[in-house]
């Protein structure tokens, strides 16, 4: 089920009316059957898989609890990572396995006979599998204490607002929030509610306006003139961040209604000033999820420059491949720990040199947002292109085909709207760093009623009624 | 209202909330509907009742770019007026016309470009603002998009949700009768349209059935009818196997003879792209059209129209 269908404006306010008619573990089998149901309406077939995963990783985290014996406990891990990786990398990775291995053995000369399984990729899978790995860990380390109630742990893994599209919402976060009732709280109810409305707007106005002009774009490049693609790049930093954390927003004001609290995800992450502040204000469960189960456990900085840099390429590679099984989301990934790898190395030199120059320090923040900004916009160039040859030719149209004319731009209401809505977005983003702006929109009921008003005044107008998928959805 | 249970409080500010926005809805949608008429923009121009008799010209984007109203409005100093519009089906140009005509005074000469016969009515809705103005477009939409009309039943705004407002909004103060395209195909796109693979060119069957209506519309309110194809790229347009038939399918279900250009533009810089000529191509165009008479009947003397006798 979409967030952005019908199906939901049904089914969520009639769960609503449910939830809060019950309590105890009433309430908890209703959000689990509700969570499956929200999963099943996507496919049914799958359900089993997921049931498994969350039966299989609680029974290993109850074995571990309380056992002595260090080879068990490391054999009880392995055997939990094995079957949640496996399935992921069974559904995810089984074709680019594959193709990698054939293209590797056709430059040897070597042909293989053609693979023709088809497989579904299971909505969900990367997030709810790092989910539950991460209980099994926490609960390895010693972290926490294994969830005595498998209806319990089956509602933190399944629960639909995070299910699908994250965001990764760690057992230790949401586990103990599952203890007790949620109590009835109109205020945080109608935050949750704004929230998802400005959510929606991200989602349905901004994103889906954007996405035929970078789609028409990206589909051949070589037919399109610079400025068009420069354009569709540039589009494509604000559909993916709308698309996404108008998802999230979405997701974190549903959680809201219902009384729980699932972190943030994003936090205006263009206007980072360097390379590790954008990794802490963009997908941030996924990348502090990288950080505490990956970068870490590789040593992280604790060995010295090279290996610092050796772990953040690794990790940066690895959540490049999390995304999708391409190698342009490889070079995605690559290409964010290069960056990393390059501010750890020329950082503190530039630091010294800002500050023996005595630039101003807006005009270095500034400066530093930009340069942030289009090294991420140019490697969102290679997260969106199917192919390295789309990729190719969107960078050398803009390098060769770019005039200072917006003459050949062809759409040019659809590109004015758009540039609109970018700007509308940008000025949103730059206020809400106000507090006190925020919070006189948080406490004023008429700035309140009107700011609500507005956003479903403007979903109306503006908004795009597609039903497109949420681009998240496919990793 | 604080002494009330919590979600009795919830339910008076939801309630509240969609009072506002329905309020608002309507006030704002009605703002915008009383100033729809007075833009610039082709589909208002054409609502405002007139006595004059234009050329008037329908198809899509081929003929809204590159038919240059402002041109033959130069050259054969009658007025002119391009209803033509991306995407434009001719089942819509039908509604279209059929909406001008209760307005207007029946054109000295309608100009229809044939490429829409292959068009699907996609552009319906975008044109929701228009659908009350245009009864037979609203008509259509009812059909097509019978969800489109029950949202914007219950929000009203929702019938500015669309390209056309945004243009309606843009030219408020100015005319778009100047459309065109000012850029020139990339070599690219002609490589790519020299490797192109043989293709058919299909007309729907709705389409050609009101091409047909739109030939005895022509006939029954007694104005000429002139049936063109505008010239596509010779690189493109060389791989349509079955054009010659095309052209002829036309002409036999309007019993119209049609004016064919398709293959007339041998020089690449007056095109945009495959299928649409640009700025460069347009100008000579429309004097090549009325060297060769195919204005001929645009300086006929008026007919008699209750709007004209009215005004008079």
């Amino acid at each position: 089920m979409l967030f952005n269908s019908i199906a939901f404006l049904v089914f969520f306010p009639t769960f609503l009316l449910a939830y809060y008619c019950t309590r105890g573990y009433t309430r908890l089998w209703l959000t689990l059957l509700a969570s499956y149901l929200f999963y099943a309406w996507w496919d049914w077939r799958f359900l089993p898989m997921l049931w498994f995963q969350t039966g299989f990783d609680y029974w290993v985290a109850k074995r571990l609890h309380g056992m002595d014996d260090p080879r068990r406990r490391k054999v009880l891990l392995t055997l939990s990572m094995i079957s949640n990786l496996t399935l992921l990398g069974f559904f995810k990775y089984f074709h680019f396995g594959v193709d990698t291995l054939e293209q590797v053995l056709r430059l040897a000369g070597v042909t293989l006979p053609p693979v023709t399984l088809q497989i579904v990729l299971p909505v969900g899978i990367s997030f709810y599998t790092f989910q539950s790995m991460s209980y099994v860990i926490d609960v390895y380390r010693g972290e926490i204490e294994p969830e005595p109630s498998l209806l319990r742990f089956a509602t933190a893994v399944a629960m639909f607002v995070h299910l699908v599209a994250g965001p990764i919402v760690r057992a230790r976060h949401l586990l103990p929030q599952l203890h007790g009732d949620r109590t009835y709280d109109s205020a945080r109810i109608a935050r949750g509610f704004e929230q998802v409305m400005w959510g929606f707007f991200k989602k349905v106005v901004i994103a889906d306006s954007l996405a035929p002009l970078v789609d028409v774009q990206f589909a051949d490049p070589r037919l399109h003139d610079g400025t068009s693609l420069l354009l569709a790049v540039y589009f494509y930093s604000a559909q993916i961040y709308c698309d996404f954390s108008g998802y999230t927003d979405i997701a974190l004001g549903c959680a809201k209604i219902l009384g729980y609290d699932l972190g943030t995800n994003f936090n205006r992450p263009y206007f980072s000033r360097s390379f590790s502040e954008f990794w802490t204000r963009w997908h941030i469960s996924l990348s502090s999820w990288l950080r505490d189960y990956l970068y870490i456990p590789l040593g992280g900085n604790r060995f010295g420059s090279g290996r610092t840099y050796l772990n953040l390429m690794l990790t940066m590679l690895i959540g490049g491949l999390w995304h999708g099984a391409n190698w342009t989301f490889v070079v995605w990934g690559g290409l964010h720990g290069l960056y990393l790898v390059l501010q750890r190395f020329i950082g503190p030199w530039l630091d010294r040199t800002t500050r023996a120059l005595r630039l101003p320090r807006t005009v270095v923040a500034v400066v530093a947002m930009l340069l942030v900004f289009h090294a991420v916009t140019f490697a969102w160039i290679f997260f969106r292109s199917p192919n390295f040859s789309i990729a190719r030719d969107v960078i050398i149209g803009i390098a060769t085909r770019t005039q200072p004319s917006f003459a050949q731009v062809q759409q040019k209401f659809l590109v004015f709207k758009a540039i609109g809505l970018c700007l509308l977005l940008l000025v949103v983003e730059a206020l809400s760093f106000r507090n006190r702006l925020v919070e006189r929109f948080q406490v004023a009921p008429v700035l309140r009623y009107a700011n609500a008003a507005a956003i479903a005044w403007g979903i109306a107008l503006l908004g795009t009624f597609s039903g497109a998928n949420f681009i998240y959805f496919q990793f | 209202m604080s002494r009330l249970p919590p979600i009795l409080q919830t339910l008076l500010a939801v309630a509240l909330l969609c009072v506002i926005v329905l309020a608002g809805d309507r006030a704002l949608a009605g703002l915008m509907r009383r100033a729809l008429p007075y833009s610039g923009v082709r589909f208002s121009l054409a609502l405002r009742p007139s006595t004059e008799r234009r050329v008037l010209v329908l198809g899509n984007s081929r003929a809204a770019t590159g038919f240059n109203a402002p041109e033959v409005q130069r050259r054969l100093g009658v007025p002119t007026l391009n209803l033509a519009y991306n995407g434009m089906s001719t089942v819509i140009a039908e509604a279209m016309l059929r909406g001008y005509l209760a307005h207007n005074a029946p054109p000295r000469l309608l100009v229809y470009e044939l490429d829409g016969l292959q068009s699907d009515h996609v552009l319906v809705n975008a044109m929701k603002c228009y659908w009350d103005e245009y009864p037979a477009l609203g008509e259509l939409a009812g059909r097509l998009h019978p969800r489109s009309r029950a949202a914007m039943r219950l929000f009203h705004l929702y019938a500015f949700n669309g390209e056309a407002p945004l243009r309606a909004l843009y030219y408020a103060r100015r005319t778009d009768q100047n459309w065109g395209n000012f850029y020139r195909i990339s070599p690219e796109i002609i490589d790519a349209a020299r490797a192109e693979a043989p293709f058919v060119i299909h007309s729907r069957d709705d389409d050609l059935a009101a091409l047909q209506r739109i030939a005895r519309l022509a006939r029954d309110h007694g104005f000429p009818l002139r049936l063109v194809v505008m010239p596509y790229l010779h690189e493109h347009i060389a791989h349509a196997t079955n054009y010659a038939a095309w052209v002829d399918q036309a002409r036999r279900v309007s019993g119209e003879p049609v004016w064919d250009y398709g293959h007339a533009e041998g020089d690449v810089t007056h095109f945009a792209d495959r299928v649409h000529l640009n700025e460069q191509g347009s100008v000579p165009f429309v004097a090549r059209l009325v060297g060769d008479g195919f204005f001929a009947d645009s300086a006929a003397a008026p007919v008699t129209h209750p709007l004209a006798a009215a005004a008079r």
